[in-house]
């Protein structure tokens, strides 16, 4: 009984020894069976080259895989210590603001300028003085026109925009207070 | 196995990836989101046999979604001659740009999806047929029927190709 239909089996290591000893003695003397072994070996020849090349021009891509799993694993624990460090953060934001409200808050100070004499009927804004308002030097602010229905007078709004124990920068710190101008009811 | 283990497989995941979809980028986010996976049913690490079946049947499934979300009912691949989309390395491009191998290329090519599905997973990446079935979730009987047909065709490509080679 000829054994050429297990050559795929063969192929594939599924016989067992006895049954793989007999095909190779087959084997050995079956030209039709050594055509077709030899076609095989030569396409996983051609199979394996194929693989390595492809694998040298990917030889980059398992890393970067495994890297971007790796960063994907730990975000849901980055996500928690993110919460974490932000919570903490406004807590003590928190009570400073509450220990310490007047640190935050620098103390103002108008400048009266001359007096004017107006003619209380006039529509005709009367001559504008400048008033200087003085904060501290180390707290820098946030100068907010608020709207004002009396043409001869501006409401400037000054705020801190941090706390008094930090220095600001000298590139991006506002203004002085003196360059503040603000047109005085007479 | 631990999620350490696993990752030596990328590389096979991203290959079969490529080889199913042709696209380097959805073939690196499907390789990921396999090792993601796989990662998450860690506990299952002991009761697998054969992680790289394992994941290369996760990614068939994956891939498998992509297809169907893309409405692509049936993707033939590119022509294997033409060069491969966006410098993307594809595994049968490698023999097929042999100039020996062009009846092999038209072989190739002449056989189903699942014909050529199964012969890549033999050849490239070595499965078993029972591992074959598990990764394309097919009958064991219907991949020994497929693969033996495959394999026929391309070694008498093969011996047609020596034939031609040997006369005068």
């Amino acid at each position: 009984m000829t054994v050429c239909h297990l050559i795929d089996r063969f192929l594939d290591g599924e016989l067992s020894g006895e049954e793989s000893a007999r095909f190779q003695r087959h084997l050995a003397g079956c030209e039709a069976c050594q055509t077709e072994y030899e076609a095989h070996q030569e396409f996983q020849r051609w199979v394996d080259q194929a693989k390595g090349r492809f694998d040298h021009q990917a030889r980059d891509v398992g890393p970067r895989i495994q890297r971007a799993v790796r960063w994907r694993r730990n975000r849901p624990r980055r996500l928690a210590l993110s919460g974490i460090a932000a919570t903490v953060a406004l807590a003590i934001g928190w009570s400073q603001l509450i220990e310490a409200p007047h640190e935050m808050s620098p103390e103002v100070v108008a400048h009266s300028a001359a007096k004017v004499d107006i003619d209380p009927a006039s529509e005709v804004p009367a001559a504008t003085s400048k008033a200087s308002v003085l904060v501290p030097e180390e707290v820098p602010y946030l100068a907010v026109p608020l709207p004002s229905t009396n043409p001869n007078v501006t409401i400037i709004w000054l705020h801190p925009t941090y706390e008094s124990s930090s220095k600001p920068d000298a590139s991006t710190a506002p203004p002085r207070a003196e360059t503040l101008v603000a047109r005085r009811m007479s | 196995m631990g999620g350490e283990q696993i990752d030596q497989y990328a590389t096979h995941v991203y290959r079969f990836a490529v080889y199913c979809l042709r696209d380097h980028h959805t073939a690196l986010d499907i390789a990921q989101e396999t090792m993601l996976r796989a990662w998450k049913q860690r506990r299952q690490f002991r009761e697998i046999r054969d992680p790289r079946a394992w994941l290369l049947r996760i990614a068939a499934n994956l891939c498998r979604d992509h297809v169907r979300s893309l409405k692509s009912a049936v993707r033939r691949p590119a022509p294997l001659t033409a060069d491969p989309p966006g410098n993307c390395p594809e595994p049968w491009f490698g023999i097929l740009q042999d100039e020996r191998c062009r009846e092999l290329d038209e072989v190739i090519q002449s056989l189903s999806d699942r014909e050529r599905t199964v012969l890549y997973l033999s050849a490239f990446e070595g499965l078993q047929q029972a591992e074959i079935a598990s990764v394309l979730d097919i009958n064991p009987g219907t991949v020994k029927v497929t693969l033996f047909r495959a394999r026929k065709s391309v070694r008498q490509a093969i011996v047609q190709q020596h034939a031609k080679e040997n006369q005068p």
